[in-house]
């Protein structure tokens, strides 16, 4: 089967999404009451620099005008400027993505990982404690609020043990005796690659608490889908016919029943990259982790629209991305997918 | 046989109906944790209903402030402290219980008044209608819930009946994918067919026949949503989108008390709290309720 | 007590008095109340009854293959001497697909859907058939990998199917019902089992696929001296197929005797009610059914389990279950119409069952 009329498909459908993405953001941002130029100039702005500002902008032509321009400058990758910062709203992007896309990435894989993990072993131990436990846990799980969870592990893990930092990237310190030199932009990767031992081992340890507050809610959704749907593939005829003809039972479980159950557990993964995405806005505030979630709200309180265009565009990227790369691998993994 | 014999039999299969749902509800509480859940859920319930009466301190639970009693852990006046402005914790926990309560099931019922008709229409007439609600439902669902609504939010300008509406806006569409499917895998069930045939119309037969088909997943769905929809209004009010101060609302509560996390802990942990036992009592139940109706369309 | 058959030869597969219970929401249910029969080497045995009698519960419990939670069974299974009953299931493992294979009645969805048929046969290939993937290399002097897409060839070619190399690559929905069935034939019989069950192996399929596997059963089966219990609801198949007939109703056997007579001559009340249920071509007479419904488990009637819809029933069928009584050394029938020692008086009066008891 070809892998080309399916992905053409999806890009098509990208395509159409982000334009009319795009077109609800812009002509809802614009909406608002609020005088655009005004923010730009910023404080105390005479009217005649707010003029010109305005006929800078091209906030003078009107507003269908205005979007067609910006969707021609987002074709050579130009996403306008941030009206706060007055840099490049792409640049920006570019250097925030990474910082937050590592913590998210640790997140989803461990997720993942441990997710099927315990979703498996709690399917394999039936009935008993252990699954019982797994089960409580993995509610509590998806019962608990982000911003609650994050709070609760820093009043645990700072205040009353003190075994990780209360927020921020890197110490301090070490941001002048060791500084991170920028390569690929995520620090893990940088540190590693510069041989500066002492920052990447800081980085981790700072990671670990934002990590753990994004690890929660996937972690409880994927463990929850693979116990029930391993469940499910385990009292298929298929099952018992490979039962019957004497295939020992952790090949049958974890061989043939999880193969069969991933399906489901992957489209699950799939949506859980763009809730954690979302949740880290609220893990980078309280963590003080400088990456695109703060940048992202800074912007969506402030109204500043060019910003809130690019950081829309991009979630709206990546939701659809993990979606359709999840979709690969379902393909791969269930060949009964068309 | 005559009518007689017909009403007879209808009688004693409505009489079994009964018998079979009182069964399935004692084999529900039969855990004890869907016990418990229910307890916590029908307490919470009452505690929001009946405010005023039972907050030690309702004027302080609506927002007044008391500067005299700033920050102070639990004592006996104040069971669970107070908050920065001096205000009972208690009170404001049990006011904020209504917006949490009263929000998500505005949000869980009207997602379901708006999503299930679609959904019937959508299953039951696949041609042009059906091509163009699923199409409207998938552009809805291709974006994270949660990002769409703090659009709507910061558009429509922040408060609890724009938090509200700004989430049923993308709650819905999967009311309407859920029926759909249903409808869509019932319809050419031969009883369905049988009554077409029959010359029944067809909305009688929607009505008379599917309805009550998918009703059952449908009530499924909505108790799972609570949670979510409580978690997703905590999630907007915590950012300053949903509820204003000086109302309480446990989001905002956190949100008020996280400066503080590390000296006045309970400020931003006793909202926390309220909402993590809420949305679980909520999840356990929907968990149990779920697991009973597999078993018994298993057997 | 077991009256030896005709056949001089010892039965491979022995049940005695297998009862299995199950639980439910009206308490426990006893699927299998004591059921008896042995299968002699090279034989086709058939077991029919109605939907719901025990006939796959009979199946499962023999390799233990019922769900683990709650189940109870009790009896003997004794294949060659041994007792399977008391193995454990990681002790039953290397009877399971070796010696005693199974094939189940829906062939497509006993496939594993998102492997090839090519992946699992080699597995299975691997599994029981070291001894002759060496002598399959030796022989073409191959690799061990070739070896075995070698023997899986031969095994295809065996029951029919060709095209095998496309065959090998293709996954259970790209191929149809007969195909489906026709790669389970091959995969049962790979290790040449001395028993192979088949339910209702042929019930999903097409007539006239039907009539194609059944032939192919039989002749591998007397090739490899494979004996078959062959289970199924359809009188027709059992009389075309099998060599003797065993009916089951509600969780017993109640009727046991080479296909002829059972035919020509039924004994139980219900046999005789199954076969006049059956249509004939040319026979003018109406239609019999037996009257009644097959009886809940959860609170079977006492006594025989047939008696509230049989035409014969007497006081004594109410009370105590007949036991197992020979008509002559082949057909024995549980039923107090027959019962040399057991006389019964009319309905009305009750008298327990005295004398030898068969069983």
């Amino acid at each position: 089967m070809s892998l080309v009329p399916f992905l053409s498909r999806r890009l098509i459908g990208l395509a159409v999404m982000l334009v009319a993405l795009s077109a609800l953001v812009f002509f809802f941002s614009r909406s608002i009451p609020g005088d655009v130029a005004a923010m730009y100039i910023g404080g105390m702005a005479k009217p005649e620099q707010i003029e010109r500002a305005r006929q800078e902008l091209g906030l003078d032509q009107p507003l269908t005008l205005q979007y067609v321009k910006y969707m021609k400058k987002l074709l050579s990758g130009d996403l306008g400027i941030s009206l706060r910062t007055h840099r490049p709203v792409f640049q920006d992007l570019l250097e925030k993505i990474p910082m937050s896309m590592e913590v998210v990435l640790w997140a989803i894989a461990l997720a993942m990982v441990l997710g099927i993990g315990f979703g498996g072993l709690a399917a394999l131990r039936q009935g008993t404690w252990i699954d019982e436990g797994i089960k409580w846990l993995s509610s509590a799980a998806v019962s608990i609020p982000i911003f609650f969870l994050a709070l609760l592990l820093q009043l645990i893990f700072f205040n009353l043990l003190g075994w990780f930092p209360l927020q921020g990237r890197i110490d301090t310190f070490l941001e002048f005796s060791n500084p991170l030199e920028l390569v690929t932009g995520f620090s893990l990767i940088d540190s590693l690659l510069t041989g500066n031992h002492a920052a990447f081992f800081n980085v981790a340890w700072h990671m670990v608490l934002p990590v753990l507050s994004l690890i929660a809610y996937p972690l409880g959704l994927i463990t929850r889908l693979t116990r029930s749907s391993l469940l499910e593939v385990m009292s298929q005829d298929y099952i018992l016919a490979a039962r019957a003809s004497g295939i020992r039972e952790s090949v049958l479980f974890f061989r043939y029943g999880l193969r069969n159950a991933l399906s489901p557990v992957l489209t699950v993964v799939g949506l859980s990259v763009a809730l954690t995405l979302l949740a880290t806005f609220y893990v980078e505030i309280i963590f003080n982790w400088p990456g695109i979630g703060y940048y992202a709200l800074t912007a969506i309180l402030s109204l500043d629209y060019p910003v809130l265009m690019g950081v829309t565009l991009m979630i709206g990227t990546v939701y659809v991305v993990a979606n359709t790369s999840m979709d690969i691998l379902r393909r791969i993994v269930d060949p009964r997918i068309k | 046989m005559s009518d007689l014999d017909f009403k007879q039999l209808a009688e004693k299969a409505a009489a079994d109906h009964r018998r079979h749902r009182r069964y399935l509800l004692r084999l529900v509480f039969k855990k004890r944790a869907a016990l418990a859940a229910a307890a916590i859920l029908s307490l919470m319930v009452l505690a929001a209903v009946f405010a005023p009466w039972i907050a030690p301190y309702p004027d302080q639970g609506k927002g007044e402030v008391n500067l005299a009693d700033r920050l102070q852990p639990a004592s006996f006046n104040h069971y669970l402290g107070t908050d920065v402005y001096g205000r009972d914790m208690l009170s404001r926990i049990i006011y904020g219980s209504r917006i949490s309560i009263f929000g998500g099931l505005i949000i869980v019922v009207a997602a379901a008044l708006i999503g299930v008709p679609l959904g019937l229409l959508a299953g039951y007439r696949e041609g042009i209608p059906g091509a163009i609600i699923t199409r409207v439902v998938e552009l809805v669902l291709s974006f994270p819930a949660v990002l769409l609504a703090m659009g709507i939010s910061i558009v429509a300008g922040a408060g609890f009946a724009t938090a509200v509406i700004a989430l049923i806006i993308p709650w819905w569409p999967w009311y309407t994918r859920l029926v759909q499917g249903e409808v869509i895998s019932i319809k050419h069930m031969l009883y369905v067919e049988a009554a077409g045939m029959l010359g029944y119309g067809r909305v009688y037969i929607l009505f008379r026949h599917l309805l009550p088909n998918i009703l059952t997943p449908v009530i499924v769905m909505m108790l799972l949503d609570f949670g979510p929809a409580i978690i997703s209004i905590g999630l907007l009010s915590f950012l300053g989108l949903g509820t204003q101060p000086p109302q309480a609302d446990w989001g905002l509560m956190v949100w008020e008390g996280a400066p503080n996390i590390l000296n006045q802990w309970w400020i931003a942990v006793v909202p926390g709290c309220a909402m993590f036992i809420l949305v679980t009592a909520f999840n356990l139940f929907g968990d149990r309720l779920k697991e009973v109706l597999s078993i018994d369309s298993n057997q | 007590m077991m009256k030896s058959n005709t056949s001089v030869s010892q039965p491979v597969l022995r049940v005695r008095n297998l009862k299995v219970d199950f639980p439910s929401s009206r308490g426990r249910v006893r699927i299998l109340e004591g059921v008896n029969f042995s299968l002699y080497p090279g034989e086709i045995l058939a077991l029919v009854g109605e939907t719901g009698c025990g006939k796959s519960v009979t199946a499962k419990s023999i390799l233990n293959l019922l769900p683990r939670s709650g189940v109870h069974r009790h009896g003997e299974v004794f294949l060659d001497g041994c007792d399977l009953m008391k193995l454990s299931n990681a002790a039953m493992r290397p009877f399971r697909g070796r010696r005693i294979a199974m094939i189940f009645q829906n062939p497509q969805s006993s496939i594993n859907p998102v492997f090839t048929l090519g992946e699992q046969i080699f597995r299975l290939i691997r599994m029981y058939l070291s001894d002759e993937i060496k002598a399959v290399q030796q022989r073409l002097n191959i690799s061990g990998r070739a070896a075995v897409g070698q023997i899986a060839k031969e095994r295809f070619e065996e029951v029919g199917l060709t095209d095998v190399e496309r065959l090998l690559k293709s996954y259970a929905h790209q191929i149809s019902g007969g195909m489906a069935q026709r790669y389970r034939i091959a995969t049962a019989l790979l290790s040449s089992p001395e028993v192979l069950i088949a339910d209702e192996a042929t019930s999903a399929l097409d007539v006239t696929v039907q009539s194609h596997i059944l032939k192919l059963l039989r002749s591998l089966c007397r090739r490899k001296g494979t004996s078959i219990v062959f289970i199924t609801h359809d009188l027709g198949i059992a009389a075309q197929m099998c060599d003797r007939v065993a009916v089951m109703y509600s969780g017993r056997i109640v009727e046991t005797a080479p296909t002829l007579s059972i035919f020509e001559a039924p004994r139980h009340p219900y046999t005789q009610g199954l076969l006049a249920a059956v249509p004939r071509l040319g026979s003018g007479k109406r239609l019999a059914n037996i009257p009644g419904m097959i009886p809940d488990l959860a609170n079977p009637p006492a006594g025989c389990r047939f008696h509230p819809r049989c035409p014969q029933v007497m006081a004594c069928c109410k009370e105590e279950k007949p036991p197992q009584q020979d008509i002559d050394e082949q057909h024995q029938v549980a039923c107090y119409l027959y019962g040399e020692h057991v006389p019964c008086l009319p309905t009305g009066h009750s008298r327990q069952p005295q004398g030898a008891i068969v069983e």
